[in-house]
């Protein structure tokens, strides 16, 4: 595949490999951090396997890469910079929660939504393998949160973190989006794993309508002000 | 898409989880299993009260302890192998799995380390009134 949408698809499952590559070492740093602290280790387990699970998603869109643009050179390391989320004065219980809540109630929602969307779309037989692999596990990585949010919100409050959820939500947008200017034609790739810009925004725009926000506001987070910063 | 079977597996299925595991179970309760009506409907007469559904889910539970659980993890990797070294194969799994995403009013909380009943030296199996959707299998 030689082509501009060649070269899309292509540069779409490589930034799907650093994502993956990227949210292993977070739910690697959350796990430890959750083994830091007097919560079930259930949890601990969840994170740690979410690890591995996104080592192994970064090979399969490795892998397609490959099978796309021909033989790659291996992926570039990541950058030393901590892989840390939230702001770095919080505790280690908040950071714990802003991280659970980042990356399985925000990202990891809005991508199973979008997966089962890609996924019913794909025709290319070894994207839709490994849509489905991928999706597979991203509704562990997504219960993960709502676990932790749950058990949190049995004793405290999360209430802290609802003018965190905007940025959040920037931030999952981020990786869901193809790397092409606003204005750039935008072509239905859907068949390759690509969904063009108008329906992902309508796909998670009903997400967090119906499961996001809703489910934070189940566990004390109010979303007045996420609800507000979603593109419309 | 069904919004309101997804907000039951992920948010309420995931609010149980730990609750779950704590109490030896691996599943949703048969009171869950059988909420088909009205899954996930934030607004339904689902408790309100965080740890409610939780505390329901309690009650009527099938046991899986930690042991047990490290096996269904056994039991993921080697259906990871299988796909990984089958694209072919787990493109047609994906393809039927389309067609079985279950009946619009059936639960649906299966993952691969949930909702499975184990057996000492046989594989696992769904447990009764629950439904594997989306590809996922004991």
């Amino acid at each position: 595949m030689l082509s501009e949408d060649g070269r899309l698809v292509t540069a779409v499952w490589l930034m799907r490999e650093r994502t993956e590559r990227e949210a292993r070492a977070l739910f690697a740093g959350l796990a430890a951090d959750l083994g830091a602290l007097d919560v079930d280790p259930a949890l601990r387990r969840m994170a740690r396997q979410a690890a591995a699970d996104e080592g192994r998603h970064a090979r399969r869109c490795r892998a397609l890469v490959g099978r796309f643009s021909g033989p790659t050179a291996p992926p570039a390391p990541l950058p030393p910079r901590p892989f840390q989320l939230g702001p770095p004065e919080l505790p280690i219980a908040r950071r714990a929660l802003y991280a659970s809540v980042a990356l399985s109630c925000v990202t990891e929602t809005l991508a199973t939504a979008l997966l089962l969307e890609l996924r019913r779309l794909a025709t290319d037989a070894a994207v839709r393998a490994t849509l489905h692999e991928v999706l597979r596990d991203e509704v562990d990585h997504a219960r993960l949160g709502w676990a932790h949010l749950a058990a949190v919100a049995r004793t405290g409050t999360a209430g802290w973190l609802a003018p965190q959820v905007p940025a959040m939500l920037r931030a999952a947008l981020g990786g869901q989006i193809a790397p092409v200017d606003a204005g750039a034609p935008d072509p239905d790739l859907s068949g390759y794993g690509l969904l063009p810009r108008a329906d992902v925004f309508r796909v998670v725009r009903a997400v967090a309508a119906e499961v996001l926000f809703p489910g934070l506001e189940r566990f004390g987070i109010d979303t007045a002000e996420a609800r507000a910063s979603l593109p419309s | 898409m069904d919004l309101k079977r997804l907000f039951h597996v992920l948010v309420v299925g995931g609010s149980v989880a730990t609750g779950c595991e704590r109490s030896r179970t691996g599943g949703l309760t048969a009171a869950d299993a059988a909420e088909t009506h009205d899954v996930g409907m934030p607004d339904s007469a689902a408790p309100d009260a965080p740890g409610a559904a939780e505390d329901a889910a309690a009650s009527d539970v099938i046991s899986m302890d930690v042991a047990t659980m490290d096996l269904v993890a056994m039991d993921v990797a080697a259906m990871d192998v299988a796909a990984t070294a089958d694209a072919a194969g787990a493109a047609d799994a994906a393809g039927a799995a389309d067609a079985a995403d279950g009946p619009a009013g059936n639960p649906c909380f299966c993952s691969p380390t949930k909702c499975c009943d184990l057996h000492e030296g046989a594989p696992a199996t769904v447990q009764a009134g629950v439904f594997c959707c989306w590809g996922t299998k004991c």
